[in-house]
C-alpha cells in the first residue's frame, strides 16, 4: 500500500471527527420558524435563499409519536395552528422530497399550560382600578386590556424579531462562501503537497 | 433533493451510504494523480458555490448539482470534490448533514461518474457539436439518477414515507433541463479551447495537461 492515500484518508478521517466534535448541525436547506402566540403556534417555513416553503404539510407533535395538529403553509410558508399539548411541541414541516425541518416551542411559551394563573392577573388589576378610578379617571382605561390579550400582543410584536435572528444564523453570507472556496483550495493544496512527496522519495531527480 | 438533512433516514441506509461512499472515496483518491488536483479543487469550488444557488420552484427549491460535467471532467475525482463541497456546506450552512454525508455524496456524485464512465469513448476526438450533445445526456441522466436515488433512501428508510412523485417531478424536471444546457454548452466550449480535458480516460492516454497547452 502506498502510504500517501492512508495519510489522506487519515486527514479526511481527522476532518469528519472534527466535525462530530463540533456537534450536528442544527440547520437545514428547509427551515421552519415557529412562535407560541396565546394558544396557537405561529411560524414560517422556508427554503434558506430562494423564499417561502409554500403548501407543504406542518405537523405539530408533543413527544415522539403524539400528533396534535397537522395542516399545511400558505402561499407565503406562513401556518398558524392551535396547540393543545402540555409538554415542549415539536413542529415538523416535510415538502415530501425529502426536505423535512423540525422546531421545537417551548411548554412555557404556551399559554395554555397556565389558563389559571392569567384570568387572575387580570382580576387583580380589574380590582385595583376601582379605587384610583375615583381620584384619577384617565388611568382607568388601562386595566381593560388583560394580561393575556398583552401577551399575545407582545408575542405578536416579538415573533417577527425572533424569526429574523434565526432566519440571519443560516443566511448564506458571502464571506462564508468566499470561506468556503478558500478552504476547498487549502485542503486540495494540502492534498497535493502529500502527493507531492511521494514521487520526489521514489524518483531523486 | 439531494442534501438530505439529519434524521430523515434510517440507520441501516446512512451506514449503506457511508460504506459506499467511503470505498469511493478510498478508490478515487488511490486513482487521484497530482495533475488533475488543481482541476478537481476548481470543480469541487464550483460544486460548492453552484449548489448553494438555489431557485425556488413550485413547492420546493433546486440547484445546480453538475455531477454530469464533474464526472466528464475529472472521473472518480469528482467523489472527492462532491465530499468536500459537502461537508464545507454542512458546517457552513447546514445544508444537508453529518450523518448523511455519505448517502448524499453517494446519491450526487456516483450517477455522474457512472455516467461519464459509460459516455466517456464516444468524447474521443469528438467534435464541439457532439461533445455538447454527449454532456447534456451525461448531464440529463445523471440528473435522473440522482432523483432515483433519493427517492430510492428515503422509501428504504421508512416505508411509510410520503414520496410525492408530484413534487419530485416538478423540481428534478427543470433541473434536469437546465443541467443538460449548461452541461451541453461546457462541454462544446471544452471539446472547442481544451479538448483533452473531457473524459478522464482520454486524459490518462493523452498525457499531461501541462503538455497540450
Amino acid at each position: 500500500m502506498p502510504p500517501h492515500p492512508d495519510r489522506i484518508r487519515l486527514l479526511l478521517l481527522a476532518t469528519a471527527a472534527l466535525l462530530v466534535a463540533a456537534g450536528p448541525a442544527s440547520a437545514h436547506r428547509l427551515k421552519v420558524f415557529a412562535s407560541a402566540i396565546g394558544s396557537s403556534i405561529e411560524g414560517e417555513a422556508y427554503f434558506v435563499g430562494s423564499g417561502p416553503a409554500a403548501g407543504v404539510d406542518v405537523t405539530l407533535r408533543e413527544k415522539a409519536d403524539q400528533v396534535l395538529q397537522s395542516g399545511k403553509t400558505g402561499p407565503d410558508g406562513k401556518f398558524a395552528l392551535k396547540a393543545t399539548g402540555t409538554g415542549d411541541i415539536t413542529v415538523t414541516v416535510d415538502a415530501e422530497d425529502g426536505h423535512v425541518a423540525r422546531f421545537t416551542v417551548a411548554a412555557s411559551e404556551l399559554d395554555s399550560n397556565s389558563p389559571a394563573a392569567v384570568p387572575s392577573a387580570s382580576a387583580a388589576l380589574a380590582g385595583d382600578a376601582p379605587s384610583g378610578a375615583a381620584s384619577i379617571p384617565a388611568p382607568a382605561a388601562a386595566p381593560a386590556v388583560s394580561m393575556a390579550d398583552l401577551e399575545i400582543a407582545v408575542a405578536r410584536k416579538v415573533a417577527p424579531l425572533a424569526a429574523q435572528i434565526d432566519a440571519l444564523q443560516s443566511a448564506l453570507r458571502i464571506q462564508d462562501i468566499v470561506g468556503g472556496i478558500g478552504y476547498i483550495v487549502g485542503i486540495f493544496g494540502l492534498v497535493a503537497f502529500l502527493k507531492s512527496r511521494r514521487p520526489a522519495k521514489d524518483r531523486p531527480s | 433533493m439531494a442534501h438530505i438533512p439529519d434524521g430523515v433516514l434510517s440507520v441501516p441506509v446512512l451506514a449503506g451510504g457511508g460504506i459506499v461512499t467511503a470505498a469511493a472515496l478510498a478508490y478515487a483518491l488511490k486513482k487521484l494523480d497530482e495533475d488533475s488536483l488543481p482541476r478537481v479543487a476548481v470543480l469541487a469550488a464550483l460544486f460548492f458555490v453552484a449548489s448553494l444557488i438555489s431557485v425556488a420552484v413550485g413547492p420546493t427549491s433546486v440547484h445546480l448539482l453538475l455531477s454530469g460535467l464533474m464526472g466528464l471532467i475529472i472521473g472518480w475525482a469528482a467523489v472527492p470534490a462532491v465530499f468536500v463541497g459537502l461537508v464545507l456546506q454542512a458546517v457552513f450552512f447546514g445544508f444537508g448533514g453529518v450523518t448523511t454525508l455519505g448517502v448524499n455524496t453517494m446519491d450526487i456524485a456516483l450517477p455522474g461518474v457512472l455516467w461519464a464512465m459509460l459516455f466517456a469513448p464516444l468524447l474521443v476526438d469528438a467534435t464541439p457539436r457532439r461533445a455538447a450533445w454527449v454532456g447534456a445526456v451525461v448531464a440529463a441522466l445523471s440528473v435522473a439518477t440522482t432523483a432515483v436515488l433519493v427517492a430510492l433512501v428515503l422509501t428504504l428508510s421508512d416505508s411509510s414515507y410520503t414520496l410525492s412523485a408530484r413534487i419530485v417531478l416538478l423540481s428534478y424536471g427543470p433541473l434536469l433541463v437546465g443541467e443538460a444546457i449548461i452541461t451541453g454548452f461546457a462541454c462544446g466550449f471544452l471539446a472547442r479551447v481544451s479538448p483533452d480535458m473531457l473524459g478522464a480516460r482520454a486524459l490518462r492516454r493523452g498525457g499531461k495537461i501541462a503538455a497540450s497547452s
